[in-house]
């Protein structure tokens, strides 16, 4: 038998999310993947920030927390040294970058957005989508914030304005048989509950044929709600829901600070990068 | 409840918050009304209360005599403009307004006027003295102020102060008591009594006791001065009217004739006065005069004759609230009766401890008595300083009266003391049970705990400390006044309540009600009864006036006739009147019978619907009692009257935030109401303009996604406390035993429960000067300063003012400010002594105006100081429910459970919180914030709205379905650290927490070496500075028991006091044995060595050096200076 390899098949591709499936391993790898993908993967954000002027109504701390959660553009993170390991004594160019805000409120209000913060690197830059701009904080007349901010390298494990997703999950990928003996032995209004009986419509009831079928498993959210209907009618046996084992449903939103792929990616080689850690590693020991 | 299938946003979702209103919410001035609209009759009314009711005041050893002309309170000024609340907060000073006054002083036909600011009377906030009086949110804003500022306290010395309402007996209104401790009054007294609290225009009141003696006669028991004494009540009938014993006798027995012993006390107690030969009316009075002309000197001229005087004592003392002797006469007739009915078991004794019985206690009522007697102090102040000036200068009578009036102090001072301590300071008492405790500070912890402040009412210092539980039983009569759920545990439980939300307390004295000729109509007979009467009658009583009696079988048709036109406002019959039919009791029991009604001030009212007008109805605590009110539509009767209005009316404004609160074990409720009051909230908006001695604030604020109605009609959510956390019930890692709580790091990362606290410091520069010369002049004052003579800054972090920069960080021995002391010529530095790193939020120079030198520097100053205080391992969090918990960890997001839809928990508590507490609205509102949620929707958590066929879980639930999640709430979830699925559903869902102001920070207490008491060696007390905690004798015992001798020794010798000592094995002292050297002990070699030498054995060859506890060694010092020897023996 050839040893078994992970295989990676992508169901659904956005901006900013994508889905795919992981077969042909175990929950120990997806859960790897998973953790790595929220707190090892490097991006951009900030991380030191030097008040100026401050005279809006949120204090110092307040503004720094805000601007550090703040996305940054970070498909170039590569470039960037962790500050730690950087050759510099403080920050340089090549483990940060800076960013200037100055606004000053000459109407009635005035909301300082990410769109002020003005980067002095081109490839780290707060994200934006559309006109959807995140607020840092609104001024009132005469109010001024003048400020700098330097952005560094990092990992989510570290700060969780590191990581760069939203929502990274997998789940175990849902398999679900009807007993269509049993199905075929009920009566039409009984089939129909069944099949209503799903909040996410897995099921679906088919007029013409008065078959209920598995339309979408993928949907299951495993609520058990078929189940306790098939209880309720005496028919414990009438559906299985269980789960394929070695399939993993992952799904991978992301922050905007990289595209899901490049997070995927990123986890991926550094999960290479530590096992080839551990083989150099361990060769060093055997060697010894 | 809305149909499942239409999801749509309620009335609880009005956008609303974050706006500035245009109106402030009803209910927020509704809940200082008390104290506001109190106030707001002192300011109307105290001056020509005073006014109608003085006598000049007479300057002994002369003939000059002075009296008050006019009075004018103004609004509050500072330097000749108008101060408004925010310069005192900020300043630390008092809201105050001058206190004009005409003064006149009479010598035989000359006089003179003296029109002077006679003292500075603090204003309530937002009364019609108050410059904020009437001004739209927006004006509010430009003032500095909370949009929605509502007043009700005094600002003090820049803090916040509040007279607490007080529960006090009810006002005009004959109670009965037995207390045994009566009968040791005197040979005679049993402990039978009755009283009547009895209030004079000026609210000042006087309460009359009735004591029954044990050979049936009664006496009365006045209070003059804070003395008793003790009258027969057959002297004051007689001396109250012209009466006949015959009159009296059939006015009590009204036609009761088969009580044999209620003829032969009246028998007895008319025979009894017989003996003293006092017949006519003029007898009697001159008998009282006599009596009691020196002990009321205030109100006995000396040209008074001792009828006059027996005069005085009955207008003055006795019933005062009525003003002719016939009535006082009828009244005291009925209270006899009580009394006698009371003996003989004929009615029941009144429950003095029930709301029934009670009133409020208002602060401008208060206030109005001290300010009547303090302008009394004053004249007579005035008096005697004129007299004591005179004696010196007897040329012109002017003089010493203007030098006189000079020196006489702030007539308000010992108010402003009364604010600021609490304390009363009052020659008559005022007729109160307690002399302190009367203010409190309106904390603004949060908005919650500062809007409880106006709503608590107090039942008296004197009960606090009772060894008996009586006074803090919650009675069935108390339903809908007080609330049932909001008081604390411990100490004041039950004393210290809080008004429902409808309850009201009519501020406004009217005056006499003059529905007599109505009651007339209605069949109300005014005849005196013969000895033989032959039908029943109920006694009717209006504001405590006797105004005649009804035949039983009547009585009923004239209540509800009356309550018709009462609450249509008709006939002349206000709409606040309490009428209560007390009916016959066959059975004996039950409360002495009569139509009791009561139109007067300071009552607990409330809101019902009166189902046979159809309309809202007043209705007062004594006349609830004897009503059929249904609670919901259900649980109406034949016989029901009345409706609630909503269920959730008695509950107080704290109370109905809870949500779900029906669905929580009653404690729990009580719980919530005392840590809704200590949550790190947002208590107000203007934190720049605030200069609070501490002030919390939390940084990302949520409204709770589930809310009830109370929470939108007191619009709390422009005030939020907490923040709508993923929930997750499970036990995982076992950092959430024992209530303790998980939080997931990145959540805190994200800004879960940040917060920062703020301190104030007032400094003056002159506090830090070295020298205690007087510094008079603006030349000789210290001032805030850096620059030093060489141009160069003195201390170089600090600013050329003297004054750290805003923003600047300061750590524990870092300069705070730096202080140029212009007689010494030098700079000093104060430095920062607190352990905790700081933030200066801000600086406020408060010098008053032009009192320095615009060339140096500020004189005084406030620094604001700002703590960090994001949640730290330890810190206190809980949700709506009375369910607490500590932090116990930090939790790695990717280690945390994770759901399907990739949601990870906020927070992780153990499924053991529940079992035992049944806190299950917890639970509704987990499901129920899910769907709101999910469908974008603010969920009514009303308490009350869902029943047994209607049930919560099942239109939370569907909802929940619709969404695609699971009925109940329930989610597979995994595992973050395996990455496999939990054998069980896990409940996931939202509950709003809160933060809870108790922190690690402010309460860590941790030593290994640190300072020590100097006699015993032993580490001090005391978190501040730096002491151990006590292992006590408790601790002590649980070690001897786990046999870990060990650690007993490390704990109590070791760590505590072990040193070392010399003891002489010879003679086994320790005292003996001295340290010294050859040359002290005279041996004459010039060695330096020191030796320990026993001076008891004169030698050191048997001194031996051993281990002992310190106070070991004082306590054998301590045992010689009694002459007691110890001696050790040592192997």
């Amino acid at each position: 038998m050839p040893p078994r390899q992970p295989q990676i098949e992508i169901v659904e591709m956005k901006k900013d999310s994508m889905t795919f499936i992981l077969s042909k391993t175990d929950a120990s790898i997806a859960n790897a993947l998973r953790r790595v993908m929220i707190a090892e993967t490097p991006t951009m954000s900030i991380d030191l920030v030097e008040f100026e002027n401050n005279t809006s109504v949120l204090h110092d701390e307040f503004i720094a927390h805000r601007l550090g959660l703040i996305p940054l553009t970070s498909s170039r993170v590569e470039k960037f040294n962790f500050t730690r390991e950087c050759s510099c004594t403080d920050n340089c160019e090549n483990c940060s970058v800076r960013f200037n805000l100055h606004v000053t409120c000459t109407d009635d209000t005035k909301q300082v957005t990410s769109d002020d913060l003005f980067s002095t690197d081109a490839d780290v830059r707060p994200v934006h989508r559309e006109d959807d701009s995140i607020v840092i904080v609104k001024l009132a007349k005469g109010q001024e914030l003048k400020l700098t901010a330097i952005a560094k390298k990092g990992v989510g494990k570290e700060h969780a304005k590191w990581q760069p997703t939203c929502i990274t999950t997998f789940q175990y990928d849902p398999d679900i048989r009807i007993n269509q003996n049993i199905m075929d032995r009920l009566d039409e209004e009984k089939k129909v509950k069944f099949a209503n009986s799903c909040p996410v419509k897995v099921f679906a009831y088919d007029k013409d044929t008065r078959t209920v079928s598995v339309e979408a498993a993928s949907n299951c959210v495993y609520c058990q709600e078929c189940k306790f209907y098939s209880n309720d009618i005496g028919h414990p046996d009438l559906v299985h829901v269980g789960y394929k084992p070695e399939r993993y449903i992952f799904t991978v939103e992301s922050s905007g600070s990289l595209e899901p792929q490049e997070i995927v990616l990123s986890a991926l080689s550094i999960l290479k990068t530590k096992l080839a850690h551990v083989h150099e590693n361990l060769k060093n020991e055997v060697d010894f | 409840m809305p149909e499942t299938d239409n999801i749509k946003k309620t009335r609880l979702d009005d956008g609303s918050h974050n706006k500035t209103p245009d109106s402030i919410p009803q209910k927020w001035i509704d809940s200082v009304a008390p104290h506001v609209d109190s106030f707001n009759w002192f300011l109307a009314n105290s001056v020509r209360l005073y006014l109608n009711n003085s006598a000049p005041t007479k300057v002994l050893d002369s003939n000059i005599e002075l009296f008050v002309e006019s009075m004018t309170i103004g609004k509050p000024v500072l330097d000749g403009k108008p101060m408004y609340p925010h310069i005192c907060r900020q300043m630390g000073i008092t809201y105050e307004a001058p206190l004009l006054a005409k003064l006149v002083f009479r010598q035989d036909a000359n006089q003179f006027t003296v029109e002077r600011i006679i003292g500075k009377m603090p204003i309530m906030v937002k009364s019609t003295h108050c410059h904020l009086h009437g001004m739209s949110p927006k004006e509010l804003v430009a003032h500095y102020e909370e949009d929605t500022e509502v007043g009700g306290y005094f600002i003090i010395n820049g803090n916040e102060k509040i007279i607490r309402l007080l529960n006090t007996s009810r006002r005009h209104d004959i109670v009965s008591y037995i207390r045994p401790s009566l009968s040791r009054m005197g040979a005679q007294y049993t402990p039978y009594a009755v009283s009547m609290k009895c209030v004079r225009p000026d609210q000042t009141t006087q309460t009359l006791h009735l004591h029954y003696c044990r050979d049936g006669s009664v006496s009365a028991r006045i209070i003059i001065k804070r003395k008793e004494y003790l009258i027969p009540v057959a002297l004051l009938l007689k001396a109250l009217v012209d009466t006949s014993d015959r009159e009296i006798y059939g006015r009590i027995v009204q036609g009761d004739t088969e009580h044999s012993m209620l003829l032969d006390a009246v028998e007895i107690m008319l025979r009894e006065f017989k003996k003293k030969a006092l017949y006519s009316r003029e007898q009697c009075l001159s008998h009282l005069g006599s009596g009691f002309r020196l002990i009321m000197r205030e109100f006995v001229d000396a040209e008074m004759d001792d009828i006059e005087a027996g005069q005085a004592l009955l207008d003055n003392f006795v019933l005062v609230h009525l003003s002719t002797h016939r009535d006082k006469f009828n009244t005291l007739i009925l209270m006899v009766r009580k009394l006698y009915a009371l003996v003989q078991g004929r009615c029941s004794v009144d429950n003095l401890d029930s709301v029934m019985n009670h009133e409020v206690l208002l602060p401008g009522h208060l206030w109005n008595s001290m300010f009547q007697e303090r302008v009394r102090m004053y004249c007579y102040g005035l008096s005697s300083l004129i007299r004591k000036f005179n004696a010196k200068n007897t040329k012109s009578w002017e003089t010493p009266i203007k030098k006189a009036c000079e020196s006489v102090p702030d007539l308000c001072q010992k108010m402003k003391t009364f604010l600021s301590t609490g304390n009363l300071t009052s020659e008559s008492g005022l007729d109160l049970m307690q002399a302190s405790g009367f203010t409190v500070i309106a904390d603004k912890l949060n908005y919650l705990r500062y809007m409880s402040h106006f709503q608590c009412i107090h039942r008296g210092a004197f009960f606090a400390e009772m060894k008996t539980t009586l006074p803090r039983k919650l009675l069935p009569e108390a339903w809908g006044f007080v609330c049932p759920v909001h008081t604390p545990d411990g100490g004041p439980c039950g004393l210290l309540n809080h008004l429902a939300v409808t309850c009201k307390v009519p501020i406004d004295v009217k005056g006499r009600v003059d529905i007599e000729d109505l009651l007339s109509t209605l069949g109300l007979t005014n005849t005196v009864p013969s000895i033989h009467a032959s039908i029943r009658h109920l006694d009717v009583m209006l504001d405590g006036r006797y105004v005649g009696k009804v035949a039983e079988n009547i009585a009923e048709d004239l209540v509800s006739k009356l309550r018709f036109y009462k609450v249509k406002g008709l006939q002349g019959v206000p709409r606040d009147l309490e009428i209560a039919h007390v009916p016959y009791n066959s059975t004996g029991g039950g409360r002495f019978p009569g139509i009791f009604m009561f139109s007067g001030p300071a009552r607990f009212t409330r809101p019902v619907r009166n189902l046979l007008v159809g309309e809202e109805e007043m209705i007062g605590s004594f006349e609830q009692v004897y009503m059929n009110i249904a609670c919901m539509e259900g649980d109406r009767r034949a016989n029901s009257t009345h409706q609630e209005i909503l269920p959730t009316n008695i509950l107080s404004a704290v109370a109905t935030m809870t949500p779900f609160s029906d669905f929580n074990q009653s404690p729990r409720n009580m719980y919530q109401c005392q840590m809704g009051k200590q949550t790190m909230g947002t208590p107000l908006s203007a934190y720049p303009y605030r200069c609070d001695n501490k002030l919390y604030r939390i940084q990302n604020p949520q409204m709770p996604l589930v809310r009830t109605f109370g929470q939108h009609d007191y619009a709390v959510n422009n005030y939020p406390t907490g923040a709508n956390a993923i929930v997750a019930v499970i036990s995982y890692t076992g950092y959430d035993m024992e209530d303790a709580m998980i939080i997931n790091k990145s959540s805190y990362e994200r800004g879960f429960g940040h917060g920062s606290v703020y301190k104030t410091e007032y400094v003056d520069a002159s506090s830090l000067a070295e020298t205690n010369e007087l510094r008079s002049t603006p030349q000789t004052k210290c001032y805030f300063h850096n620059v030093g003579l060489n141009g160069q800054l003195h201390e170089p972090s600090l600013d050329e003012d003297g004054l750290p920069a805003v923003g600047q960080l300061i750590k524990e021995g870092d300069p705070l400010y730096c202080v140029y002391d212009p007689i010494a010529k030098q700079f000093s530095v104060k430095k920062y002594k607190t352990n905790e790193e700081c933030y200066i939020d801000d600086i406020l120079v408060i010098d008053p105006h032009n009192a320095h030198d615009q060339k140096v520097g500020p004189e005084h100053v406030v620094i604001k100081l700002r703590y960090n205080r994001n949640p730290v391992i330890g810190d206190k969090f809980s949700s709506r429910h009375g369910q607490k918990g500590v932090l116990s960890q930090l939790w790695p997001q990717i280690d945390m459970p994770f759901s399907e839809s990739g949601m990870t928990p906020d927070v992780i508590i153990n499924p053991h919180a529940f079992p035992s507490r049944m806190t299950i609205g917890m639970l509704v509102e987990s499901m129920a914030a899910k769907s709101g949620a999910l469908h974008g929707v603010f969920h009514d958590a009303t308490p009350f709205r869902f029943n047994e066929k209607e049930r919560a879980v099942d239109y939370f639930g569907e909802q929940l379905i619709k969404a695609g999640y699971n009925y109940y709430g329930n989610e597979p979830l995994y595992s973050g650290i395996s990455g496999q699925e939990f054998h069980a559903d896990i409940y996931l869902g939202v509950v709003y927490y809160q933060r809870l102001r108790h922190m690690v920070k402010d309460k860590f207490q941790v030593r290994s070496n640190g300072p020590i008491n100097s006699l015993t060696q032993q580490p001090i007390k005391g978190r501040k500075k730096g002491g151990g905690i006590r292992f006590g004798e408790m601790e002590r015992d649980s070690m001897l028991a786990h046999g870990t001798a060990f650690l007993l020794n490390d704990r109590l010798y070791n760590c505590s006091d072990r040193s070392t000592a010399c003891v002489c094995s010879r003679c086994g002292s320790i005292l003996a044995p001295i340290s010294v050297t050859g040359t002290e002990r005279g041996e004459g070699t010039m060695s330096t060595d020191r030796v320990d030498y026993c001076r008891n054995c004169q030698t050191d060859q048997d001194v031996k050096v051993v281990d002992i506890p310190a106070v070991f060694k004082y306590l054998t010092a301590e045992l010689a200076a009694m002459n007691l020897k110890s001696t050790l023996t040592i192997k």
